[in-house]
This record gives C-alpha cells, structure tokens and sequence, in this order.
C-alpha cells in the first residue's frame, strides 16, 4: 500500500478513535458509543439517500424493528447478543424491503410522507403490542456479551461498536463498487437511461431500502442494549427527522462523512439542550441550510475551500 | 420470419394522434430508416419498441414475443438497445463507467458476494472491465476513457451512447437521428459505422435519420411517416420517387434546397 494523504489521515483518524475513551468518565463512554450508533444510521442513510436517490423520514421505524427484535429474541428467546443483533438487522432488512414496494409507484414528498406513516405506525403497533414489548412499562435489555462475557462498562462496548462501524463502512464501499451499487447510483442518475441499458429499476430500489433498513436495524439492536431500557417514545418522528439531519450534515457520499454524521447528532443535543423545545428548529433550519449551502456535508468542506481559494486567487492573477 | 414486426400500433398524447395504424417489419441483418417530416412520430414509435411509451392499440413483436406487455429493462435485456436524440447518458460518470453500466446487468452477483467482496463478485467485475475496455477500444474511445462524459465534445458523447447501447450485444439497435449536428464529414463516417455494425457484428438497425445521404448510403428499406401514418415504403430509390412522399417530405426539402 503506498502512503498518500488519505491513508495518512484514515490512519490518524483511527488513532483517535482509538485512543478516545482514554481519560473521558463514563459519560464520555457513553457518547461514544452514542456516536457509532447513529454513524451507522448514517451509513444507512448514505446507501437510500446517497446512492440511490431516494428519500426517508421514517428510519426511526427500522431502529424500532432492529431494537425491539434484538431485545425480543435475547430476552424471549434467550439468544445470543450477537445472534440478537443480526435478527435486529434481518428483521429491519425485510421491512425496507415492504416499505421499497410503495416507493416504486411514488417519489420526492409522497415517498417522504408513505415513509413516515410507516414509522408511525411501527411505532403505534409496538406500543400497542403490550404483552410482547411492555407498551408503556417499556422493555429492560440486558447488557450486550460476547461469547459469555458481559461488556459491563461502556468503555469495552465502544470498542466493539467502532469495530461494527468499521464492518459495516467496509460493506457499504464494498457494495458502492459492485454492480448492484453501481446500477443504482446509475437509476438515481437517469432512471430512462439505466432502465434502456437492462437495470431493472424495482430490484435495485428494492435492495437499496432493504441494505439501509438492515443498517439501520443493526444501530437500533446495538442501542437497545447500550441503553438498557426500550420505550416506544425514543422512536418519534423527530428521531426520523433528526437521522435525516444526521446524514446530511456529514455527508451523504462518503463514509467519514457518515462518522461526522453522527458526531454531529450525538453532541448537538450537548449543545443544544438550553433551547428546550426550540431545538427542532434549529434542526430543521440546519438542515435546510446545508443543502441550500453544502450539499456535500460537512466532509466536503475542505474540497469546497479549496475549490473557493482556487477561484479567488484566479481571479485575483 | 421478421425479427422485428410492428402491427397496427396507434398511440395519441392528450388527443393529439401521434402514431395511428402503423405496420411494417424489421427482418433480421437490415438496416431500415425512418423518415418523415417533424412531428411524424418516428421517435414515438422507437420510444414504443423501447417501450418507455405503452402504445395504445396494436401489437409489437421481437422474435416472436410481444414487448407490449414488458418492462424497459426486459426489452433492452431480451437484446433491444438504443440510443437517443437528445443523449441520455450518465453525465457524471466516465467514459468507461457508462459502457460497463451497459453491460453490467449481464454479469449478476449475489447481494452477500456484493456486501462482502467475495471472489466471484471480484471476478465478476473484473470480466465486465475487461469487455467495457473491448468496447472502448474497438470504438476508438481509448484516449477518453476515464475522462467524464459531459466534459466531452458532444460528437464524442454521440459515440460513447452508442458503445453503451453496442455494450449490451444488441440484436436489434434502434438510432435516433445518429447524424444529427455532425457535419458532412462526420455523418459519412456515422453511415460507415452503421453498416459496419450489420456487416461485421451482425446487428439488425432500425434507424431514424433526417440527413437524406445517410439514409440513401445505408438504408435496405425505408419507411416514411407523416401525421402519425405510413405514407410509403420501399428502398431507398422507391421511396424517393413516390408521390406521397415528395409532397409530404422530400418535396418540402427539395423545394428549400
């Protein structure tokens, strides 16, 4: 492998993430965590939005569906966390998939308002639901273990969490370069021409909302048993909302971006927690204004500077 | 047995008749042209075979089997390509990301092998890179080949659309207006192509062309549109002759020449 800028900054990235945890208390651990959690949301988010040019307000019903059917089958079950996890992921997959059959009719704002209702309504059936998810009482998760051995501390878990995100942001190039993603950056760049050139569109749009949601199920396994304790109110539509916000801050091309994606949500609500009920606002103002300014996210700011400094000094020669 | 057979096809837009009982057939190894004054309906009636229209009366048969009732994708999977007027190409991508995504629905991987970067997805890719390159070569467009198509002179995009729709091993290849915006010494070399592309490749054409000398050079067979109707049929020569076809076309042209 020969050194260019990006390995070196992929390899000091790393050392941070590494070396992190290191002196923060345990509520560090814990935002830490949160990080990875909604970066994989991001991920997620990156492959529907990112690739294939669709659109969801209604994520926080695949996080619903990989939390409570992670929860589900270690505590009912009495599955392994690990095996809970892929169940969490599976389940969420096999949604997206369901939820994709409406979007092959309709597009742009009736695609956005079919996905809501469908969080909705995941979240309303699991609330109702009362003897399987404890409706209101709630539903306590035990803490995560691998192979027997219980991540008590936050501090191990986040390790393992970025090593989730590490798999999953691999998956997710992997699948950036194979045909499928190909095909279907291909359909959201000119559907009539992909279609012409033998890409079946439904197939592809398909894939693309189950790869998202099995991401996104996956975060919301890991978080059910970060947090210890599921209610149906974590899964609103300003969750929804704010992934949404998530992903396009970072960025919706590019991994790191996913990574920056969830830094940003994870320490907003840090931030941001004085203004109470004005936070969706600002949110909502946020979001607006990156795709009006930086469409690329916050990870494509560098290049944009660059490219401004460039003109600048043209014009001025 | 043709290989193309268009029967009875009738298709109007808010009222406005733009086909209407139109027949004729496409036979395997011919080039046939498509003339006809603006507003005919040639391209309605490529945007029918290709199906990204649905023709409202009438039948469309491609080795026997009626595209009405298929999809986009299947028709240019059953060995139906095309390219269009107006260019419709994946602007943002390169030379060589166009062409492979012309072949690539040929080369199918599991979603897993997708996800994980297995060996057969690997080999998968790397035999549709190396026909893309074939491709590119043989239509001379090496020297471009990771440049992005919108970058390109659009002669050049005219060549890229088609080594796209050449990608998915045609049967049948359907041109809208290849020699449009090319000059005289261009449109020559598009009507060597064409015949290129039957003589040695073996591929039937269906084309539509307003450069007359193109489609005096290359065409077997023309068929002439006016108003949605065929008005005549014939070599190249017959049809020139024809008296509806002066007064519909070639008179209007003439008589600007």
């Amino acid at each position: 492998m020969s050194i260019t800028p990006r390995t070196i900054t992929g390899s000091l990235v790393m050392l941070i993430l590494v070396g992190l945890p290191f002196g923060l208390g345990n509520y560090g651990y814990y935002i830490l965590a949160i990080i990875m959690i909604y970066a994989i949301v991001a991920l997620g988010l990156n492959v529907l939005i990112g690739m294939g040019g669709q659109i969801s307000i209604g994520h926080a019903g695949f996080w619903a569906l990989g939390a409570y059917a992670s929860a589900l089958s270690v505590i009912k079950l009495g599955l392994p966390f690990l095996l809970g996890v892929a169940v969490g992921g599976m389940v969420a997959a096999a949604f997206g998939a369901l939820v994709a059959l409406p979007a092959l009719r309709v597009q742009g704002h009736y695609l956005a308002i079919a996905t809501l209702g469908f969080a909705l309504v995941v979240q309303q059936v699991l609330f109702e639901w009362e003897w399987l998810t404890g409706g209101r009482q709630g539903l306590f998760v035990p803490r995560p273990s691998l192979f027997g051995i219980e991540l008590a501390s936050d501090f191990g878990y986040y390790y393992f969490l970025l090593a989730v995100f590490l798999l999953l942001a691999w998956m997710s190039g992997n699948f950036a370069k194979s045909h499928t993603g190909r095909s279907l950056m291909a359909l959201r760049m000119s559907s009539i021409a992909a279609e012409c050139c033998g890409i079946p569109r439904p197939k592809h749009i398909i894939i693309a909302f189950a790869v998202s949601a099995f991401f996104t199920g996956v975060s919301g396994a890991l978080y059910a048993h970060l947090l210890g304790h599921l209610s149906t109110e974590t899964f609103s539509l300003a969750a929804s909302l704010s992934f949404l916000t998530m992903a396009v801050i970072g960025g919706l091309h590019s991994r790191a971006g996913a990574l920056l994606g969830g830094v940003y949500l994870a320490l907003a609500p840090e931030v941001l927690r004085e203004f109470k009920d004005a936070q969706m606002v600002i949110y909502g103002v946020t979001l607006i204004l990156f795709m009006q300014l930086l469409p690329g996210g916050l990870i494509s700011l560098p290049e944009v500077v660059r490219r401004a400094i460039r003109r600048l000094s043209r014009a001025a020669a | 047995m043709p290989l193309l057979e268009i029967i009875g096809l009738s298709m109007s837009f808010f009222g406005l008749r733009a086909l209407a009982d139109v027949s004729f057939d496409v036979h395997a190894g011919e080039i046939v042209g498509m003339i006809g004054p603006n507003g005919a309906g040639k391209s309605t009636l490529l945007n029918c075979v290709s199906r990204l229209y649905r023709p409202e009366r009438g039948s469309i048969y491609f080795e026997r089997e009626d595209l009405v009732n298929r999809t986009v994708y299947e028709v240019a999977a059953m060995g139906i390509r095309r390219t269009f007027q107006n260019l419709e190409l994946f602007r943002d991508a390169s030379v060589r990301e166009n062409v492979t995504l012309g072949l690539a629905y040929r080369f199918k991987s599991s979603l897993l092998g997708d996800l994980l970067d297995l060996p057969s997805a690997r080999a998968m890719r790397r035999a549709a890179q190396e026909e893309a390159n074939r491709i590119i070569t043989s239509c001379g467009l090496a020297d471009v080949a990771d440049v992005q198509v919108s970058d390109l002179p659009y002669g050049v995009q005219k060549s890229v659309e088609l080594a796209r729709a050449l990608a998915g091993r045609p049967k049948l290849l359907l041109l809208d207006e290849p020699a449009a915006g090319m000059n005289p010494e261009e449109s020559r070399r598009v009507a060597e192509t064409v015949r290129h592309l039957r003589d040695g490749e073996g591929i039937t054409v269906l084309l539509i062309e307003h450069d007359m000398r193109v489609v005096m050079k290359v065409c077997d067979r023309v068929v002439v549109l006016d108003h949605g109707e065929k008005i005549g049929e014939g070599s190249p020569i017959e049809v020139r002759r024809a008296p509806a076809v002066i007064k519909a076309y070639l008179g209007d042209e003439s008589a600007h020449a």
